[in-house]
Parts: structure tokens; C-alpha cells; sequence
């Protein structure tokens, strides 16, 4: 979800601690104090939407539901798409740390 | 003949450009380019000036010109070349800032004024706003994702991005436990 939301945090969204791309309603992007304090935002908004969510489509339906983004028509379609693309990723920056 | 001309304007809040004085350099009233201190003058970060540049000037633009060019500037009014140091303001291509694009350097003034050394002060003149302050925190009623968010045209680095939410290798303590943390909130193993 943050992956998709900041584009794998976009210099301009890495700048502002915000992943997950929140918006003053819409507008200018929302800077955080940290990551951790966007996520913390993010649980006590959106926790209770996705707790218990089955599975990647479960989740990302869960948000389309509650309006995360109205403005994309292909939202949920192009979040799937990347989260579908995270194993790959992820593998490969495991290899390339070792881990 | 002088309509299309730029110009710098004068520091304050009702500043829509680019404003190079003794105290610095600006753009608008809230976004520091060039900031004055008693050990001299300090130009932004090279990443915040990357993120201005992006909202600015766009994908065409030579990479890292506006921070090679904020730097360019604070040397020159080291130097005591407040002229020089106004040139080297006209020659960045930006015309009047209109409300839209005054709206996000606004949003992003906090963000570089935390980027300056934090030991010098902060609060740029007509800012309006108190040293170091963020914008809201997400306690505000206001704050919904993604509604209008913005056409991304390029993304971060995967690998970065995982560094930051999952790395464990660079740390330890208490940090690597906060990492793990972060990690499982944010949905990863």
C-alpha cells in the first residue's frame, strides 16, 4: 500500500514522512514528523477499515469501500498491480543486502 | 516591454517569486532557498532542492540545477556580491507564483526548514509559522488520502524504500527493534 501510495517514497513524499500520500482533503500532500507518526495517523483512521481483511483483494476493496481515493478510476487495480510486484522486489533487495 | 520580464520581489508575505536580499534567498514567502546565519549563508539540502526543482521546473530540467544554483548564490553573498548573488536569482526560470503553486511551497516550507541545520534559527521573515513547526499530524479532521493526489511520473528506489521500512542490518538496539516494528505495521514480515 505505501509502496503504491509514495511510489516506493518518491524523493518528495520521503521528504514529507508521508507513505502513504494522505492529502489536506484532497489538496497539499500532508507532512509528518516521521514515519512512524504517518502510520500511526494511518492505523487509527484506516486500522479498523482493513482489520481482519482475508486477503490482498480483501484489503484494498476494504479501502475503495470507505472512499480512500475517489479520484482513480483503476485505483484498486493499479494498488493489486503493486502489490503483486512486492515479492519481486523484495527478494531482490534481500539479495543485494545479504539478508 | 517589461511585462514578461522577471523580476525579484521584495521579502514578505505577499512575495509571489524570487527573493534575493542580504537575509538570503527565497521563493515566495515561505520557502527558503538561501538562509542567513551568524556562520554564514547556508543553501537547502540537496534532496529538498531535488523535490523543489520536480515542482518547479519540471522533468526537463538539468539534474540538480536549483540546488547547484541555490549554492551558487549563498557563495556569492559570502562573498559580499549581493548583485551577483540577484543575477544568479533572475537567471532561475520562474515567473510569478500563482496561488496553486504558492499553496505547495508552502506545504513543503516545513519540511526544508527542518533540513537546515537545526542549531540555526528556522523561522524564515513572513512565514508565519514557529520554528521547526510541521504541518498537522493527522489529528485534524481534514486529512483524507488520495483524493486528488497528484500524476506521478517516476517512483522512489525500491531498494530505498525497503531500507527504510525493513532494514535491520545497518542498526541495532533499539533502533532495529523500532525498524521491526515499523515493518510489521506497515504490513511487511
Amino acid at each position: 500500500m505505501a509502496a503504491h501510495e509514495s511510489w516506493y517514497l518518491y524523493p518528495h513524499d520521503r521528504a514529507l514522512n508521508n507513505p502513504f500520500g494522505v492529502t489536506h482533503g484532497g489538496g497539499a500532500n500532508v507532512a509528518y514528523s516521521s514515519i512512524d507518526a504517518a502510520v500511526s495517523y494511518w492505523e487509527r483512521r484506516y486500522g479498523s477499515v482493513v482489520q481482519g481483511a482475508t486477503s490482498a483483494e480483501d484489503f484494498v476493496q476494504r479501502l475503495y469501500a470507505d472512499k480512500y481515493n475517489t479520484k482513480t478510476a483503476d485505483w484498486s487495480a493499479r494498488v493489486m498491480g503493486v502489490i503483486q510486484s512486492i515479492p519481486r522486489h523484495l527478494a531482490s533487495w534481500k539479495a543485494k543486502r545479504d539478508i | 516591454m517589461f511585462e514578461g520580464m522577471r523580476r525579484l520581489h521584495p521579502r514578505g508575505p505577499a512575495s509571489q517569486g524570487i527573493v534575493v536580499d542580504s537575509d538570503g534567498a527565497m521563493l515566495g514567502p515561505d520557502c527558503v532557498l538561501v538562509r542567513r546565519t551568524p556562520e554564514g549563508y547556508h543553501a537547502l539540502a540537496q534532496s529538498e532542492a531535488g523535490v523543489l526543482q520536480d515542482l518547479l521546473l519540471g522533468p526537463d530540467a538539468e539534474h540538480d540545477w536549483l540546488f547547484h544554483q541555490s549554492r551558487r548564490i549563498a557563495q556569492a553573498l559570502a562573498d559580499d556580491h549581493l548583485i551577483i548573488a540577484q543575477i544568479l536569482g533572475l537567471q532561475m526560470p520562474i515567473g510569478e507564483l500563482d496561488v496553486s503553486r504558492l499553496k505547495r511551497l508552502a506545504a513543503l516550507a516545513p519540511v526544508l526548514k527542518a533540513n537546515f541545520n537545526p542549531d540555526q534559527p528556522r523561522v524564515p521573515a513572513g512565514s508565519g509559522r514557529e520554528s521547526g513547526e510541521w504541518n498537522d499530524e493527522g489529528g485534524g479532521s481534514a486529512l483524507v488520502p488520495a483524493a486528488a493526489r497528484r500524476t506521478q511520473a517516476r517512483g522512489g528506489d525500491p531498494d530505498e524504500f525497503f531500507d527504510t521500512v525493513y532494514s535491520q542490518i545497518s542498526c541495532s538496539g533499539a533502533k532495529a527493534r523500532h525498524r521491526r516494528d515499523l515493518a510489521a505495521r506497515l504490513g511487511g514480515a
